[in-house]
């Protein structure tokens, strides 16, 4: 979905549940919280706050803690 | 002091009414709602502010020739007002998740149902036909329409359908969600819908409000104001080239104009024309026509569920109404109770603006049907 990053949430580094939020995502005027889809460490957060994204970017990586 | 002195110096506290008094309390409660709620705060609070200034005793206001009687007759009673809002809305309207899905349409349409359901049962109360039609309008959640069709068909129910049209409006996310709970099942809820990634031309962009502005004005020549001047606003938009104008009527236009309008309305909620059973009956049939249309538009979703194999969450279906963008945010916000990433709220923005272009039409329609002219 088309938007703009508005805040990040969990750092690379972090620590996480399946379900914790990774980042704000807003679009048409909404706030959505993206979550992780899986345990894990946040390894790569691909962008920033204020960034503009495009269907199927990706924003945050995260893998085996 | 002679009794005559003091009489004309207390003329005002001796106007006061019982009425009156429960109307103060409306205004106020109106804009209570405006400013602790932040309820739809750029309608209700001119709304509560108009109905207090006109139940003042003897309010100068309100009598012939005061701002607030200018204020109607300029733009209420001749239809002015939700014309000019509607440039506004147009401007500020994408389109553009409608035309990468275009069979949002249906749901949009279908959105449409509870007016006509309402329109029935209104009859049935005992109001008359275009008394009826326009309280059916109120389930089209779209305050500019309900206005529009209630000045020309029920000038004198202005008052109590605006107030229930923009009240229900800053409810939605209050009235729609157990309605769509109610109706779908967890699974269905839970479907997951994959995006197109149709690029949409500029060329499309700007022909869509052109074309539908003439396929519309032909086959309805009563939906011809409104849906002419929301596609102008969203022509401008789109054109590109006149991005002063798009301004203008998205912020100081639209601005000015729902000011004057929130006025104007709330200054036709005077006491004795107000405090009726009527009223009452206008604010039950409206949120009946809300949770119809609704119903409606979930069912249909069902259905287009049915047809497509499992693949179309009927969720959707809640979002085809006008009030836009509410009704697609809550949509979003359903899905995600039951699959946090699931990410409908794209398509859900095409059917509603599907709906809000249907509900001009249905609009339209009705005025069509109850032969105004």
């Amino acid at each position: 979905m088309p938007g703009v990053i508005l805040t990040i949430v969990a750092p690379v580094g972090t620590v996480v549940a399946q379900g914790d939020p990774l980042l704000v995502l807003e679009a048409m005027k909404m706030k959505n919280t993206l979550r992780a889809g899986r345990d894990g460490r946040v390894a790569e957060v691909a962008v920033g706050v204020g960034d503009q994204v495009k269907f199927g970017d990706v924003l945050v990586r995260v893998e085996d803690a | 002091m002679s009794p005559d002195t003091l009489n004309s110096m207390l003329a005002g506290v001796q106007a006061v009414t019982w009425q009156s008094l429960v109307m103060l309390t409306v205004g106020c409660l109106l804009i209570a709602l405006a400013v602790v709620k932040e309820y739809e705060p750029l309608l209700l609070l001119p709304i509560g502010a108009g109905c207090i200034l006109a139940n003042l005793p003897l309010s100068p206001l309100a009598d012939e020739g005061g701002m607030l009687d200018i204020l109607y007759n300029i733009g209420v009673g001749n239809e002015l007002f939700p014309l000019l809002i509607f440039i506004g809305i147009g401007a500020m309207t994408d389109f553009g998740p409608l035309l990468e899905n275009p069979r949002m349409v249906l749901l949009g349409a279908a959105g449409q149902l509870g007016i006509f359901l309402t329109l029935i049962l209104a009859l049935a109360l005992g109001f008359s036909r275009p008394e009826a039609a326009s309280i059916g309008v109120i389930g089209a959640i779209d305050g500019p329409t309900s206005i529009y069709v209630s000045g020309i068909l029920a000038p004198d129910l202005l008052g109590p359908i605006t107030v229930a049209a923009y009240s229900y409006m800053s409810l939605v996310r209050i009235i729609m969600p157990p309605i769509m709970r109610l109706l779908t099942t967890k699974r269905e809820r839970a479907i997951r819908m994959p995006y197109s990634q149709r690029v949409i031309s500029k060329r499309t962009r700007v022909l869509f409000p052109v074309v539908v502005t003439i396929v519309v004005g032909i086959l309805v020549p009563f939906a011809t104001p409104l849906i002419g001047m929301l596609m102008l606003g969203n022509l401008l938009r789109e054109s590109g080239v006149v991005e002063r104008l798009t301004q203008a009527a998205s912020n100081e236009l639209a601005n000015v104009v729902t000011l004057f309008l929130g006025l104007a309305i709330g200054s036709t909620m005077v006491g004795e024309d107000f405090i009726k059973a009527s009223t009452l009956f206008i604010l039950g049939l409206g949120l009946i026509a809300f949770c119809l249309d609704t119903a409606a538009g979930v069912m249909f979703g069902k259905l287009l569920n049915l047809f497509s194999g499992g693949k179309f969450n009927p969720l959707i279906g809640a979002a085809g109404i006008s009030a836009f963008p509410m009704a697609a945010r809550v949509v979003q916000q359903e899905a995600q109770r039951e699959d946090y990433d699931n990410f409908l709220l794209m398509h859900a923005m095409g059917a509603n603006a599907a709906g809000q272009v249907a509900s001009v039409v249905a609009g339209g329609v009705l005025l069509a049907l109850m032969g105004a002219g």
